[in-house]
């Protein structure tokens, strides 16, 4: 499903950051780990297509994305991944559930409010759909962003410190919410994080060191 | 949800950095939207008026005066002419006058002027009796539609005159008026006219002056019955004067002493070079003055131009200025936004999406800028109007909406777009990696 290999990126006048080949299949879940500044977001933008390698490949689904023109892959990051962020933003002058239905309308679905409103129940948010964005607890905006990025059904998630501003208790409510929705929806889940409370729930772990070219 | 919605959104959201540029927007729109509405309603009411006079005969001063008093009656008189000497250009056989219309001022009747003349004068402007008969004989008025809606009169309805055009200072009280007909609404100077024969204006002045000699006299004395005395003595027959300016030409020992505040006068033929000259020739060679209305309107006209040039600078300088500010507004908004258009992109919009929902909301700015505008703009017409149905009697509308108008609004949606250019080139050009690394 996710096929990653021979990925290379730079930064403009600095040495180029290689990445580890790896491969996550149809529905599985995966933790990407490392020591802050190794690469960890970088990598994470690169496969969301935010990011274009220096070399190597990214295949999600049967797309190398690469291949893809700026207007497609943005299409594609629209339809076929979900972003998760650290700290969830939104677009302020919309309401909790506008926010949800302005992915639906930029890639290109149908809105459909009744999708939102059932995500959200399962969410358990539901009763924050006319709700101010600003006015939500921490979790509550943590869930609202996991809504957002499962609208569209996306085959690949892709979760960027989910967890770190959280408390125990929601950071183990929010993992857990991600993964039902993930095997749920059928997709697959790449968590970034040096989050060590996640390590135990991940088998599947890719491990990133401060690796440059020599 | 789409970006109409979102960038509507985003306009209600910082109500306070749209509202500068809204306020500035609204201020040059309304500006020029009053100066488009006073000018079209001057400019029209003007032609309408001066339509079908060639010429003014009055008494020398001020040939502005002149036509501003006896055309358009908003200004006072020059003073008056011998009825001697304007005789002549009342003789059918002029060989350059096809009709010369007397005008006799100086009373009003609550702000509304009475004007002694003849049936010729309804003519000029193709006036159509309303209700009633137009004057058959002295102290009969005919009155614009405008005149007796405002003070409610009837066919048969009687009033006494005031002596000058403001406010009552002298009243002719012995010679009442009786309304004999109301014309039709006929969007000239007409609507607000009180029209009479020129002998009755005469006559009440007569009285006027004979009051003021009899100061200490009884009251009572019946100054009417005097003058129809005067009139009954008065050999040969008085010609007839009353509906046809052609009498004026006849000599008669009444007339003598008689005066006209001007002479209306309707060219034969526009082009002969005699006609030409006449106006040169009149004001070489006689006691009185002659002005081309015409001449006279666009000198006037180009005079307020200058004023009306420079009013419109000024609007045009305050919605640049409010392009500015919609560009500052958009611009600073961008700095806050950045995360969320980054995020716009992370959910799947494309570059050009961004550049569109900026547009947009520079395009909303400018819409509502100057939507209100012309709002205000009318709102202002309708103060103004009021004003100067005041001051000068003349009708104006707030309700007229000129093709000027969506040229406006055109002209504004092109300051939104130009304001709404650059950021919206940067939001297009957003490097949305780097602005989610800085969170």
């Amino acid at each position: 499903m996710l096929n990653v290999t021979n990925l290379q990126f730079a930064y403009p006048n600095a040495k180029p950051i290689i990445f580890p080949d790896f491969k996550c299949g149809e529905g599985e879940k995966a933790l990407i780990l490392g020591q802050s500044g190794c690469g960890k977001t970088t990598l994470l933008h690169l496969l969301a297509g935010l990011l274009h390698p220096k070399q190597g490949s990214i295949q999600i689904g049967s797309q190398k994305i690469e291949a893809l023109s700026g207007r497609q892959l943005d299409q594609f990051r629209g339809q076929h991944i979900g972003v998760v962020f650290q700290k969830p933003h939104f677009i302020k002058s919309l309401k909790a559930q506008k926010n949800i239905a302005i992915a639906q309308y930029l890639a290109n679905k149908k809105p459909n409010l009744k999708r939102i409103q059932d995500l959200m129940e399962q969410l358990g948010i539901g009763h924050k759909t006319n709700a101010n964005v600003q006015a939500l607890s921490q979790g509550e905006q943590q869930r609202l962003a996991i809504a957002r990025a499962l609208i569209n059904k996306p085959q690949l998630i892709l979760a960027d410190e989910p967890t770190s501003a959280l408390d125990d208790k929601n950071c183990a409510e929010v993992i857990d919410l991600l993964e039902k929705q993930a095997r749920e929806n059928g997709a697959t889940l790449l968590v970034v994080t040096h989050d060590q409370r996640l390590k135990d729930r991940f088998q599947n772990q890719i491990h990133l060191e401060a690796l440059t070219t020599h | 949800m789409n970006l109409l919605g979102l960038s509507w959104q985003n306009i209600k959201a910082k109500p306070l950095n749209t509202l500068l540029s809204l306020m500035l927007f609204i201020l040059g729109v309304g500006l020029i939207t009053v100066l488009l509405l006073t000018n079209h309603q001057v400019a029209g009411k003007f032609d309408r008026n001066l339509k079908g006079i060639d010429l003014v005969l009055g008494a020398k001063g001020s040939p502005l005066q002149l036509i501003l008093c006896s055309v358009f009656h908003i200004d006072d008189p020059t003073g008056n002419i011998k009825l001697e000497e304007v005789r002549p250009f009342f003789n059918k056989k002029h060989p350059l006058i096809k009709k010369a219309i007397p005008l006799g001022l100086g009373d009003s009747y609550k702000h509304f002027r009475i004007v002694g003349t003849t049936h010729d004068y309804l003519d000029v402007y193709q006036a159509e009796v309303g209700s009633g008969k137009l004057w058959q004989q002295d102290f009969e008025v005919t009155l614009g539609a405008r005149v007796a809606k405002e003070l409610h009169l009837k066919v048969g309805d009687t009033f006494v005159s005031a002596h000058g055009f403001g406010a009552a200072i002298t009243q002719h009280e012995d010679h009442p008026f009786t309304v004999s007909s109301i014309l039709k609404p006929n969007g000239s100077v007409l609507d607000q006219l009180i029209l009479t024969s020129v002998p009755s204006v005469w006559k009440s002045h007569e009285g006027h002056s004979h009051e003021e000699e009899d100061h200490d006299h009884n009251h009572d004395h019946d100054h009417a019955h005097d003058i129809i005395d005067t009139l009954a003595n008065a050999t040969p027959p008085l010609p007839e004067v009353v509906k046809n300016s052609r009498g004026f030409f006849q000599k008669h020992p009444d007339f003598e002493e008689k005066e006209l505040t001007s002479v209306l006068i309707q060219y034969k033929n526009n082009t002969d070079i005699r006609t030409l000259n006449m106006p040169r020739s009149i004001n070489a060679n006689t006691q009185m003055m002659a002005a081309a209305p015409a001449y006279q309107t666009s000198k006037l006209f180009e005079m307020i131009g200058v004023g009306e040039k420079a009013l419109r600078a000024l609007a045009f300088l305050i919605i640049l200025v409010s392009g500015i500010s919609i560009f500052i507004s958009l611009f600073n908004s961008l700095k806050d936004r950045a995360y969320e258009l980054a995020l716009l992109r992370v959910m799947g919009s494309s570059r050009t999406k961004l550049f569109v929902l900026v547009i947009i909301e520079g395009l909303l700015m400018a819409l509502i800028g100057v939507l209100l505008g012309i709002l205000a703009g009318h709102i202002g017409m309708m103060v103004l109007a009021r004003y100067m149905q005041e001051s000068y009697q003349y009708d104006f509308s707030s309700l007229l909406f000129l093709k000027e108008e969506v040229y406006l609004i055109v002209g504004a949606l092109v300051v939104g777009f130009v304001a709404a250019l650059i950021p919206a080139i940067r939001a297009s050009k957003l490097e949305i990696s780097k602005t989610l690394a800085k969170g």
